[in-house]
């Protein structure tokens, strides 16, 4: 992770900002940076979205294959996830640098997106212990300006929006042997709902207080930091505690009750324009994730 | 400036001398290879330290430049080092003085005092800071600033308060507010790639958003036309 030096009395001016609801660039405690989302970015993906949020740039793409089911759940399809941190975000990622950070994200977002509470898995299965569909997910860090994790989600939310799995159809051969057709109209596809699918809302402990959305300067005071993924009905899916300091109780209680009133606040204005981004349809222009 | 393709005064040296002077004369050239301007008079500029062992400093540059330990000077007058190092600096420090240039392009730094550095905020805006002889600045609404050379800005409270306050005592709410605003209009004016700044009020979290710093921008640059004009 890309890492800034502080001073002591820049560390002190940041502390007693957020001790007053009043942080270095002018945001309060539970205000996100200006964030930009984009759909429909990468042509060869089944669904793909980018996020920007402050410097903090991400950009997914999701491929649909159809392959065998886990033997253990053999009614549900699944998702597969892989962070690529690229040198571009941070020379820090140059070689192998960025492996163990892409990891640890992806073993989260597999914590958090993998199950039929969040994504509707049993819509993805075409036949019970034979095929189902496999949604790659693969994430790519473009810029690092801290909250990642915040970032990945949405943009996943956005690009599981976006996908659209073609329409399949079984027919049974004259030896009773099955086979699967894809259908030829392009049009002609299935749309994941993506209703339940939570947001993370990482908050960063600085001090006596906890901030949403922290830079890299806010991160290198804070002691510890929370990762809450909340779903549009403010219900808490999954909870885990990085960084190297301890919370007590009484602060983790604190922070996840922001987290669902922060979770719960993104969800609907995300939806909503999603909604008007594809009801644009081709008329939309197009940024890219280079523009 | 200079550009490649650019006519430039170039000194023509006579019969080993090395400095412009007597024996020199001035010739016009077209500069076609690239080539090191080094400044007759260095500026100053603010820099962060990145190790304490051999003491490098970070200077918003290419290379990291180092400070010599002579040029250090000592809090309080004191004359001899009673304690390591790092109870004087510590990684991530900041700290202020004029560059020196060594001839084989090294920089050497030179600290004219730690008060500068200890400051109460801090931020970073790249190369689109016009360099000046004078690196602290009292903007149009009367709060100074410090830009220096290598784009390191610093802002701090108005003068009269800062020697009231100590180093690790809060400022008031407002008083944080003009510096947020200020941050945030500088860093809008460099995104934008203007180079003189001049702050325009709006609540301070709007300026995050890019709309509301195009207009600042667009402005800024009519105010600077009607200057020239």
């Amino acid at each position: 992770m890309a890492t800034v030096q502080v001073s002591e009395a820049e560390k002190v001016y940041i502390l007693h900002g957020i001790r007053d609801d009043l942080r270095v660039d002018g945001r309060g405690c539970e205000d996100y940076r200006h964030m930009e989302t984009e759909t429909d970015v990468v042509s060869n993906t089944d669904g793909s979205a980018k996020v920007t949020l402050g410097h903090t740039a991400v950009l997914v793409g999701i491929k649909a294959e159809i392959r065998k089911p886990r033997p253990m759940l053999p009614d549900e399809g699944y998702l597969e996830f892989f962070v690529d941190c690229s040198a571009n975000a941070t020379p820090e990622f140059e070689g192998r640098g960025g492996e163990e950070l892409g990891t640890e994200l992806s073993n989260t977002l597999y914590k958090v997106f993998n199950n039929k509470h969040s994504v509707d898995l049993k819509s993805l299965c075409i036949s019970a212990g034979e095929h189902c569909w496999v949604l790659y997910v693969d994430v790519l860090l473009l810029q690092c300006d801290g909250n990642l994790y915040d970032a990945i989600s949405i943009a996943i939310k956005a690009a599981l929006f976006n996908t659209k799995i073609p329409r399949v159809h079984i027919s049974t051969d004259d030896e009773g042997g099955k086979e699967i057709e894809l259908s030829d109209d392009p049009f002609d596809c299935m749309r994941l709902n993506v209703e339940n699918v939570p947001c993370i809302v990482t908050l960063c402990k600085v001090g006596h207080r906890h901030v949403v959305d922290a830079t890299l300067q806010e991160k290198a005071c804070s002691v510890a930091s929370l990762i809450i993924s909340v779903t549009h009905k403010g219900t808490v899916t999954c909870l885990r505690k990085v960084g190297g300091g301890s919370l007590d109780p009484e602060s983790i209680f604190e922070m996840t009750e922001a987290g669902k009133r922060v979770g719960k606040a993104l969800h609907t204005p995300l939806m909503n324009l999603l909604k008007q981004e594809e009801s644009l349809g081709k008329t939309r222009q197009k940024v890219g994730f280079l523009g | 400036e200079l550009l490649p393709g650019k006519n430039t005064l170039v000194w023509k040296f006579v019969s080993g001398l090395q400095r412009p002077g007597h024996g020199t004369y001035v010739d016009e050239e077209k500069v076609d290879k690239l080539i090191c301007v080094r400044p007759l008079k260095p500026g100053k500029s603010h820099s962060r330290i990145c190790t304490t062992e051999t003491l490098e400093v970070e200077t918003n540059s290419r290379l990291d430049s180092v400070l010599l330990l002579s040029s250090v000077n000592l809090p309080g007058g004191e004359l001899k080092m009673s304690s390591p190092m790092r109870e004087y600096l510590q990684e991530g420090d900041l700290i202020s003085k004029d560059r020196l240039c060594f001839s084989d392009g090294a920089l050497s730094r030179h600290t004219r005092s730690l008060k500068y550095g200890k400051s109460h905020f801090f931020s970073l805006c790249l190369s689109w800071v016009r360099g000046g002889k004078d690196t602290f600045h009292n903007l149009p609404c009367g709060h100074p600033s410090s830009l220096a050379n290598n784009g390191f800005v610093w802002l701090y409270p108005t003068p009269g308060q800062q020697e009231k306050l100590g180093l690790y005592t809060s400022l008031d709410l407002s008083d944080r507010e003009v510096i947020s605003r200020l941050r945030n209009c500088l860093l809008a004016l460099a995104a934008h790639k203007v180079l003189l700044m001049t702050p325009v009020f709006f609540t301070v979290k709007d300026i995050l958003k890019p709309e509301v710093m195009e207009e600042i921008v667009m402005l800024t640059q009519q105010k600077l036309l009607e200057q020239e004009g």
